[in-house]
């Protein structure tokens, strides 16, 4: 009698453990979604104080190219966050990458957290090139990208390399570079 | 009473009037306009402060950076009349915001529907959409206080006022000098015709001090001046010569009162005189001629020459009674006048013919009336007398061996009077002895030659007078004689004039 108490009472704990886990879960993965579109919409403005090398366009109406190195839903809402939207006239396509590809076609490549470490080989091929790189690094000492995400106190701040800028042949806007994080 | 207000007062009031409304309504659209300029000025001042701040703001809105938001907006600080500013996402949550420390009950208010510009009592907001390559990304509210605006109008107004008021001092007295210009005039002029109207002197003339028409006026009324002296130098002159005048013509009426009552008086008396002469001449002639005839029976006893005194004694007498009775006849003719009354001077010419038919046989005359005699107002028996006389003339001075030829006519003169011409072919007479055959007892034969007393014409003559007629005569000597008599066809309504023939 007792043990089947304790059965019983061993079941409702371990469903109340899976419950618990699940709730978690699912407040993180909202939480992190929101961090994402603040992370898309950046992705966006960003490309509003960024002056590309003319080279870059075929022609006035040729779009900017958005390069997402992540996870899918990461593309999907960077996707929903451009859809329709313009920037310096031209339109925004979202494209979803992967590291080994040739990224001298983007105006923009972000290289995801967990994508780091392809970043190297992303940093190789790109100065020059006219490609705004932008990634999240913990320090940016070390930041293989020009823009640098950083999160401080649950708020989203960047810092930005202008050498890394300048080897790119881009112009970085002042406003910008005026909220940077030093 | 009434208050009497003078000219000078009532211009100053004018001067006053005019001007303050002017300064007034000139102060009232000064200082709207200068509200208006200052409002508008503030509102583009707002509105080019706000375009600036939205620009600084778009990087700090769209990477949700509040601090560097809040540092832009805190420059607001640096203009004490912007109380607030708010910078707020493109959802309209407030993002940012600057508070002035003056204002406590403010608060950013997401309400979008906010027009461009709001203006309210005290305040005036603008709010600016912050504009990112052509995409709004957030709006800017900046918010104005209009205390120091209300201020910078209320020191213009007062200023503009203070302004205005010394103006209008300056006018006033400036007013009250220039008013001089046309009071002084008017004043003189006041005072002059006061004198005038109080001396009664009217040599005095008013001073002219410029050609305007004040200076017309006192032209005009130094014209009128002259014009009244003038009248009164006449007026006063007529009324001396009238009054001189009248003094001498009352003079003139006493002398000629005094004169008359004499003359009739002598008149009176000379009338008496006649009479009782004649009547008592008569008396002792009648006893002359009495014993005269009476002496005549003792004829034998006178020889040749005493007979002759005696003869001519009684010849005297007779003549001495036709004398006198023709004198009495004379002088009744006035005395013993008749009313005046229709007379028909036909009848009466065919009376006297008849009366004198003995004569004109005697002397084989003729008579010819040339057209009918008129009737008129008359003495009858005085008329019968007249012509009985003229008639009676014209046959006894016929010449010798012509028989007499009387000539009757009438006709009535323009001025309304009968004119009767009796012309005969007697032996006429020299025209110059006219005045004496007319006036008694005055002949010019002999008595031998043709009888009388020299009284006919004279009676002949004062009955026309006393009918208000005249008698002349053409005539020369041996060429007969033509006698006018002009009587009135009508009489004065006095029937009887008192003549004093």
């Amino acid at each position: 009698m007792v043990k089947k108490f304790l059965l019983t009472f061993k079941f409702y704990t371990v469903l109340l453990i899976i419950a618990c886990v699940l709730f978690a879960s699912v407040f993180k993965v909202s939480a992190s979604s929101r961090e994402l579109r603040i992370m898309a919409g950046f992705l966006y403005n960003f490309s509003k104080y960024v002056q590309w090398p003319a080279e870059k366009f075929t022609n006035d109406k040729s779009p900017l190219i958005f390069c997402i190195i992540s996870k899918d839903s990461f593309v999907s809402i960077v996707e929903e966050t451009l859809k329709g939207k313009t920037t310096q006239g031209r339109r925004l396509i979202t494209q979803s990458r992967k590291r080994t590809d040739d990224l001298k076609s983007c105006h923009l490549v972000f290289i995801g957290f967990r994508e780091q470490e392809s970043a190297g080989h992303v940093w190789k091929f790109l100065p020059g090139s006219g490609v705004l790189t932008v990634g999240r690094w913990g320090k940016t000492s070390n930041a293989k990208v020009i823009i640098n995400l950083i999160k401080d106190k649950n708020k989203f701040k960047f810092a930005i390399n202008t050498n890394a800028a300048d080897q790119a042949n881009l112009k970085i806007g002042s406003k910008l570079l005026k909220l940077a994080v030093q | 009473m009434e208050q009497k207000t003078s000219i000078k007062e009532k211009l100053n009031i004018i001067t006053l009037w005019i001007t303050g409304a002017a300064f007034a309504s000139a102060f009232i659209t000064l200082v709207i306009f200068n509200k208006a300029m200052i409002q508008k000025e503030l509102a583009w001042n707002l509105t080019i402060l706000s375009k600036v701040m939205a620009t600084n703001v778009d990087s700090s809105l769209v990477f949700l950076d509040k601090v560097s938001a809040h540092e832009i907006l805190s420059s607001l600080s640096s203009n004490p009349s912007i109380v607030m500013g708010c910078l707020y996402d493109k959802e309209g949550n407030a993002f940012a915001a600057y508070l002035s420390k003056a204002v406590d009950n403010l608060s950013c208010s997401p309400n979008m529907d906010k027009s461009n510009s709001v203006t309210g009592t005290s305040y005036i907001s603008h709010i600016q959409p912050v504009v990112l390559d052509s995409e709004t990304v957030g709006f800017l509210e900046i918010l104005i206080e209009l205390k120091l605006f209300d201020f910078q109008v209320q020191k213009f107004a007062l200023v503009t006022f203070i302004i205005f008021l010394c103006t209008l001092l300056i006018v006033f007295l400036l007013s009250k000098r220039l008013n001089k210009i046309i009071i002084f005039p008017i004043f003189s002029l006041l005072n002059l015709i006061k004198k005038v109207s109080n001396r009664k002197n009217y040599s005095l003339r008013a001073e002219k001090f410029d050609n305007d028409e004040i200076g017309d006026l006192i032209d005009e009324f130094n014209i009128m001046l002259s014009q009244i002296e003038k009248h009164e130098k006449d007026l006063e002159f007529q009324i001396k010569e009238r009054t001189q005048a009248e003094e001498e013509s009352s003079k003139t009426k006493e002398k000629l009162q005094i004169y008359s009552a004499e003359l009739e008086r002598s008149n009176d008396a000379l009338r008496d005189f006649a009479s009782i002469a004649s009547h008592d001449l008569q008396e002792p002639l009648r006893k002359i001629s009495m014993f005269g005839d009476r002496l005549n029976d003792y004829a034998e006893v006178l020889d040749e020459r005493g007979q002759d005194y005696l003869k001519r004694m009684i010849g005297a007498s007779e003549r001495m009674n036709i004398l006198i009775l023709d004198l009495l006849e004379f002088t009744r003719v006035t005395s013993a006048g008749m009313k005046f009354e229709t007379v028909d001077l036909n009848q009466i010419i065919s009376e006297v013919f008849s009366d004198l038919e003995i004569l004109i046989d005697q002397t084989e005359g003729k008579v010819e009336m040339k057209g009918a005699l008129p009737i008129l107002p008359a003495d009858k028996l005085q008329m019968r007398q007249l012509f009985q006389n003229l008639i009676g003339n014209s046959l006894k001075f016929h010449k010798e061996g012509e028989p007499p030829l009387i000539q009757i006519s009438s006709l009535l003169t323009p001025k309304g009077n009968w004119e009767i011409k009796l012309r005969d072919n007697g032996i006429g007479f020299d025209i110059k002895y006219l005045n004496r055959i007319l006036k008694p007892f005055q002949r010019l034969h002999t008595r031998e030659k043709f009888k009388g007393s020299g009284m006919g014409l004279a009676i002949c003559q004062k009955i026309i007078l006393r009918h208000g007629g005249t008698l002349t005569a053409i005539s020369s000597h041996e060429q007969g004689s033509t006698f006018i008599i002009v009587l009135p066809n009508k009489q004065p309504a006095k029937e009887e004039s008192e003549s004093l023939y």
